[in-house]
């Protein structure tokens, strides 16, 4: 191919999108601490996913229609700072292709030139080693190419792009440290190879269409012509195309397929979501399927409860111990695990709300029991540093008496309910458990998903790491020999007197007692107690009082 | 390190010199705005000068309250580049200088945001 026009283009978006998505987890993965989290891969994927739907809604007839609706949707789409630089990416590649009617290789170079452009001036100390670098190393090559045929033209981008991409490693010092290259270069890349992709008529890599992909999503308030966001997964990969779109365009939009390695997945809205999936049935079977009501999550939003709609939500809150009347305090107590849960119980918790460190819950998890328990008044235990926020919009979102205690991990709220058992009406509570939380340490072993340099430590892909306090403080080849350095980290051990450790769902308990006998060893001075904690991903927690 | 004496001091200036510097490498922020009366004066009569940008203060209870007043490039969402800036502008502040995230309080004031016509 020699020239694309507009739909070409928009094929060429929404290949590169499939693409974005399929490595999604990969490039949230490329994060400079080996704990589960960062969101470059997801940020980016949202980005351009609203950018393609603004476009569907549209249905632009021409170049300069499609390109600006393209930029439109990337900018309210923007998501995170990786969304942001790619909106002027995007923004960029519009105002260059906004008065063409097809474009050539050479117009391609053009618009990436202009994207370059765009993208720098947003920054006032452009630092080397980031997507800024690529996007710029990319337009400089491809303003040099001769090629007229589009696969050829942007293998030879993509080939300066990926050697780009390997060289951040080295052009940032925290990228070096932690062996990894920069995500949202990464990202970029990926996206363009997307549209090589479907240039050669190839499928995006086999095996990586899930729904989880898009567990979250944000949504605006508004009246909505169709209601429900489908999300269908269908066991082919050769549905007729054109048929299905037009089919299902009839009766709903925001409609985006993607196929790859024997699946087909369909996002579409509609008021029919039933009829939809009938009407797939007919091609191949379904794999999986989600609906949601995005009126219902529209009137959320609207009401002022920022609403992330998130597929592995944490189980709903129970209150059962909220039966009665007259409760002073009620505690509401987040816990990772159901061994937690019981010992909570024990201690007095009312309320408990899952959520721990992959998994935290959303500030309505903490409101609708609180608005639905009839006690005096409220004190939060967020029991994780991620979670305090949620649970302090929630407590500013009630017209109720409620505190938020700044316990950053379950064992420092063990602690305080221990202490709050013989707090007084006329004590200061809050006070009383503060004071239980500052002076309970606590410590996590788990193992590093992927190879980095924290502290000093050289970490490697799983290695058991010992957190005291969230900093990762010794490194060990079993459980057992990461928390044999408990010791050697830094707090007042001349005050402590006990060590408690709680058992995680994944760790046999022959393997806990052995260490529990290695703790009794290494603290012949302090007492040891050890319970089942039922957490996930931490196979030891525990705390230092 | 834990039988040595002494205090180390960490002065306003300080760290309002580090939030500066961390905010300008924030992407989408293309300056940072006066924040004293004396600084927009200056300003008006386009006298060349630095703004400060960020007004940091200690409390009581040795929290810290920062507000940055940034310039953003425009045509970028203001929203994401501004929680951009307070997560960022965090990480590097506390990293840099050891005082733990949850004793941070950082706001931002987007004060202008530059257009420039484009020669498209």
């Amino acid at each position: 191919m020699k020239e694309i026009g507009y739909s070409e283009l928009e094929a060429l978006f929404t290949a590169a999108l499939a693409s974005l998505e399929s490595r999604k987890a990969f490039i949230n993965s490329l994060n400079v601490f080996p704990v589960p989290d960062g969101d470059t891969g997801t940020n980016m994927s949202l980005t351009l996913r609203t950018a393609l739907e603004e476009v569907q809604k549209s249905h632009p007839k021409s170049m300069k229609e499609f390109v600006s609706t393209l930029s439109a949707g990337s900018l309210i789409g923007a998501r995170g700072n990786s969304g942001v630089i790619l909106s002027q990416i995007i923004r960029g590649m519009a105002t260059a292709a906004d008065s063409k009617s097809v474009l050539t290789t050479t117009d391609f170079s053009q618009m990436l030139i202009k994207a370059t452009e765009v993208a720098y001036k947003a920054v006032v100390t452009p630092v080397e080693g980031t997507i800024l670098t690529v996007v710029r190393r990319m337009a400089e090559s491809a303003s040099g190419l001769h090629q007229e045929d589009y696969t050829e033209y942007l293998a030879e981008v993509i080939r300066t792009g990926r050697q780009a991409v390997k060289e951040t490693t080295a052009q940032l010092p925290a990228l070096a440290e932690a062996h990894v290259v920069d995500a949202g270069a990464e990202g970029l890349v990926t996206l363009l190879e997307g549209m090589l992709r479907s240039l050669r008529g190839e499928s995006v890599p086999a095996g990586h269409l899930t729904l989880e992909d898009e567990s979250e999503e944000r949504v605006g308030p508004q009246d909505l012509t169709y209601r429900y966001d489908t999300v269908i997964l269908v066991a082919s990969d050769t549905l007729p195309e054109d048929e299905v779109r037009s089919k299902l365009t009839e009766r709903g939009d925001s409609l985006v397929m993607a196929s790859a390695g024997g699946l087909t997945k369909i996002h579409v809205h509609t008021n029919e979501p039933y009829d939809t999936i009938q009407y797939l049935m007919k091609f191949a079977p379904i794999r999986e399927g989600r609906i949601e009501d995005m009126q219902y999550q529209a009137n959320e939003y609207a009401g002022g409860i920022p609403t992330v709609v998130s597929a592995a939500a944490a189980p709903p809150a129970s209150t059962d111990g909220c039966a009665g009347d007259n409760i002073d305090r009620a505690y509401v107590v987040v816990s990772p695990g159901s061994g937690f849960e019981e010992i909570f119980r024990k201690l007095g918790a009312q309320i408990i709300v899952g959520g721990g460190d992959t998994m935290n819950p959303p500030t309505e998890a903490f409101l609708d029991p609180i608005r639905t328990c009839n006690a005096k008044s409220f004190m939060i235990f967020p029991n994780n540093k991620n979670i305090i926020m949620a649970a302090q919009q929630a407590a500013g979102l009630v017209d109720k008496n409620v505190q938020v205690l700044n316990a950053r991990h379950p064992v420092q709220a063990i602690a305080a309910l221990v202490q709050l058992a013989s707090c007084g009406l006329d004590d200061d509570c809050i006070a009383v458990a503060n004071q239980a939380i500052d002076a309970t340490n606590f410590f996590a072993v788990t193992r590093a998903t992927k190879n980095a340099t924290v502290a000093g430590l050289l970490v490697q892909e799983g290695d058991y790491m010992l957190l005291v306090d969230d900093k990762l403080v010794a490194l060990g080849q079993s459980v057992e020999q990461a928390l044999g350095h408990l010791r050697e980290s830094p707090m007042a051990w001349e005050d402590k007197s006990l060590v408690s450790v709680y058992r995680g769902a994944e760790f046999s308990e022959t393997s806990f007692d052995s260490l529990v006998s290695g703790l009794t060893k290494q603290f012949p001075d302090l007492e040891i107690q050890s319970y089942y904690g039922g957490q996930a991903f931490y196979d030891a927690v525990g705390s230092v009082e | 390190m834990t039988h040595m004496k002494g205090k180390v001091v960490l002065s306003r200036n300080a760290m309002e010199e580090v939030l500066r510097l961390a905010t300008l490498n924030v992407y989408g922020v293309t300056g940072l705005a006066p924040v004293t009366f004396a600084e927009r004066f200056t300003r008006a009569l386009s006298i060349p000068s630095t703004p400060k940008g960020v007004d940091a203060q200690i409390r009581k209870d040795g929290t810290i309250e920062a507000t940055i007043h940034v310039r953003l490039q425009y045509g970028l969402r203001v929203s994401e580049v501004a929680r951009t800036i307070t997560s960022q502008v965090r990480y590097v502040f506390c990293s840099m200088t050891g005082i733990s995230e949850d004793r941070v309080e950082l706001n931002v004031v987007v004060w202008s945001i530059r257009v420039e016509h484009e020669n498209e």
